[in-house]
């Protein structure tokens, strides 16, 4: 027999259609970056330290702890530099560093790590960092104070605050191009609105975000903040403020899809979507925060195991 | 064979390949060795009958072993050059023997005088290593009396055309071979099932004709059933269960040709794929080593290939082409080192895309998680295993490159493992 050379056994399929996370991870981060360009170009240097420290710590948070627990080092995936980027668009500009790596720390290791890595976080990373954040240190999470040294030309009032203790009255100083457009106060990315519609709708086509959960989150969301305006036009302001402000528009496309934490069924994707548009309006009209979207990201993703569930029935599947 | 469209909102979608006339078709390779499998392991050579250097002759039923009535019939005349243990996948054993072609054109009588009679009974007693994969248990109707019979004309797995080639020049032997499974299954009602790119000019076979979606894998059995009977088979039981024998077009013809013909059909309908994605047909005697496939088209394994028995999808990797064509060998694609891809150590993360291109709706997502766990009895209870049709779909399109349709079938085995231990002690 001549001499037989050695072929790679391994099972199948034999063929891929070349996806991988790292692929993806680069596909959010680059949808990410009108907003984050954006939000350099408005706020100036401070926010570019800003996004740079939250990306790096957030990947070396990564790095360490995957030394520290000897797991497989995940870094390259991507994931840890999109938790990075995006805690870095919700944080004001001027947040100071040892916040940034708190940030990311909160992120990166109780957020995802302890639960066991990509995949497994039951929350999504950047809203429990956020949270937490939020409530311990909240004098730097409040923008009006944070920004005080900004005077690009347009109300430098925090909105939501605004409509908060004001009502219409107050929101009403606010046109909605103005919002759309990012002339607000507000965190890094979050504020410019247009680029994340921009950015939210790329990643929808390019297959990484599921078009159901941003849909349901903000079809309801506006129909909602219609109800709540309509009974009560003083008090309570339009749908089209609701959407153009804070968290909204990054929450809905960026944070609500986070892969791990949402489901991926036909009917629980809208129930989720819709049950977050629906939590933040509750939270913001009803509740004591200005801004709900990152508490009703966590409690969609409280009841995500519970609503994917519901599926259809599997081929052959005896009842 | 794989079609994305702009917007990703819905999953790629993987296509049968129609027999066009860029396939360079019925190649022959006539090998001076034959290899068969005999269906039973070689674990102690005392009740062995075999020895090397036995003669046998064409068409010679043999039975290798005193106390097992697994049988091989012998392609061609020869010598046995040798007779070694084979492990397959899924600690599946066979007994490999090698025979040394030596023409003498003698031919066993044994077959002409058995297939006066077309029954179940030369049907088990012959065929078992019919071309095209004839499973004995579908059409013995033990389970359930057949009501009907679906003779599959369509493709295993992608890439290949080796089904619609044998519905193309071998109608009469279909036409034959669907006599003689009315008869001897007794079903009332026959179906073809063709692609529907080309389910035109099929009145002649004398059956129901229906058309199957070209969108892979419409040929399971469980989706071909739902899509042109409306029947659904109960996941974790055979189509046999609910009346119905699914059997390859390639095995009808063979039947029909064997007992027309009163000599047993031995040619098998190979596809091979070479590296460049080229295709060529062979029409091959069963048991003809692949290295000769290999050599007619000039192919050239290096060290890093991959050597595939089957199809992209579903296929089986070779770490040798000193094996045979075998009865279900439908596909032989070589790959190059270079487009051989790599599995991931990354875990699952929750993105769906197995779920929604999942043809069997199995919540994949979540069975992998206890797949992976070993927790199998909980996979099949609670998250449809047994609803899984083994296309590998899911694993094709998985980010993170985990080797999901492994587990699956790994986890199919071992239940099945597991339960027949668990019978047996019962």
């Amino acid at each position: 027999m001549p001499e037989a050379k050695k072929l790679i056994v391994s099972h199948a399929p034999f063929i891929h259609d070349g996806s991988s996370i790292a692929h993806r991870s680069g596909q959010v981060l680059l949808a990410l970056m009108p907003a984050a360009l954006a939000g350099i170009f408005r706020w100036g240097v401070p926010a570019l330290g800003v996004i740079a420290l939250s990306v790096s710590s957030a990947m070396l948070w990564e790095l360490a702890f995957n030394k520290v627990a000897r797991r497989p080092e995940g870094i390259a995936d991507g994931n840890a530099a999109v938790i990075g980027l995006l805690l870095a668009l919700l944080l004001p500009a001027t947040a100071p560093w040892w916040l940034v790596i708190a940030g990311t720390f909160l992120a990166v290791v109780i957020g995802k790590q302890i639960f066991g890595g990509i995949g497994a976080n039951p929350f999504n990373p950047v809203a429990v960092s956020l949270a937490i954040l939020a409530v311990s240190w909240k004098q730097f999470l409040d923008f009006d104070a944070m920004l005080l040294t900004y005077d690009p030309g347009f109300v430098m009032i925090e909105p939501l605050t605004a409509a908060k203790a004001f009502g219409t009255e107050a929101a009403a100083r606010f046109s909605s191009l103005d919002l759309l457009m990012g002339r607000q106060a507000g965190a890094i990315g979050a504020p410019f609105g247009l680029w994340l519609i921009v950015g939210g709708l790329y990643l929808v086509v390019s297959g990484v975000v599921r078009w159901e959960i941003p849909a349901a989150f903000l079809a309801t969301l506006i129909v909602v903040a219609a109800a709540f305006h309509l009974v009560d036009p003083l008090r309570y302001a339009g749908p089209a403020f609701h959407l153009l402000t804070g968290y909204t528009l990054i929450g809905a496309f960026f944070l609500a899809t986070e892969d791990s934490s949402s489901p991926v069924n036909f009917w629980p994707m809208l129930i989720y979507g819709a049950a977050g548009g629906l939590m933040t309006i509750l939270i913001r009209n009803i509740g004591a925060y200005p801004d709900g979207v990152i508490y009703a990201v966590l409690v969609i993703n409280m009841i995500n195991p519970l609503v994917d569930k519901i599926r259809p029935r599997a081929l052959g599947k005896v009842t | 064979m794989f079609r994305r469209s702009l917007f990703r909102t819905s999953p790629p979608r993987f296509f049968y390949q129609t027999l066009t006339n860029e396939v360079t078709v019925a190649l022959t390779a006539a090998g001076r060795r034959m290899i068969l499998f005999c269906d039973h392991p070689l674990t102690r050579t005392d009740h062995l009958r075999l020895k090397v250097g036995d003669p046998v002759t064409a068409g010679q039923r043999i039975v290798p072993f005193s106390d097992a009535s697994a049988y091989v019939v012998a392609p061609a005349a020869g010598r046995i050059q040798a007779v070694s243990p084979f492990a397959g996948d899924f600690g599946k054993s066979w007994t490999r023997i090698d025979l040394a072609v030596e023409d003498s054109g003698e031919v066993d009588p044994g077959f002409a005088a058995a297939a006066e009679q077309v029954s179940m009974e030369t049907v088990r007693h012959w065929m078992s290593g019919l071309p095209g994969g004839l499973d004995l248990e579908a059409i013995s109707g033990k389970e359930a009396p057949i009501e009907t019979v679906v003779v599959a004309a369509t493709e295993s797995d992608l890439l290949t055309v080796s089904a619609q080639y044998v519905l193309r020049h071998r109608t009469r032997d279909v036409r034959q071979g669907i006599e003689a499974l009315r008869q001897i299954t007794g079903a009332q009602r026959v179906i073809l099932a063709v692609g529907r790119d080309t389910v035109q000019g099929m009145g002649h076979v004398h059956a129901e004709v229906r058309g199957v979606s070209t969108v892979y894998p419409a040929s399971a059995p469980g989706l071909m059933l739902r899509e042109i009977l409306g029947r659904e088979v109960p996941s974790g039981t055979s189509t046999a269960k609910i009346g119905i024998a699914v059997v390859p077009v390639e095995a009808v013809a063979a039947l029909g040709r064997s007992f027309a013909e009163k000599r047993l059909a031995m040619q098998k309908v190979v596809t091979v794929v070479d590296k460049s994605g080229r295709q060529s047909l062979f029409e091959v005697t069963v048991g003809t080593p692949v290295a000769d496939l290999l050599a007619t088209l000039e192919i050239q394994l290096e060290t890093g290939d991959r050597l595939i028995a089957g199809g992209p999808m579903t296929g089986m990797c070779l770490y040798t082409d000193d094996y045979p064509v075998r009865p279900d060998t439908h596909c032989l694609m070589v790959q190059d080192a270079a487009a051989v891809g790599r599995v991931g150590s990354d875990p699952c993360i929750n993105c769906g895309e197995c779920v929604r291109i999942c043809p069997a709706r199995v919540p994949v997502n979540m069975l992998v998680r206890f797949l992976e766990a070993g927790e199998y009895e909980t996979a099949a209870a609670e998250y449809d295993l047994f609803s899984c049709v083994d296309c590998g779909l899911c694993a094709c399109v998985c980010p993170a490159r985990i080797p999901i349709f492994q587990y699956l079938r790994l986890a199919k085995y071992e239940l099945a493992v597991s339960r027949a231990a668990e019978a047996e002690n019962a």
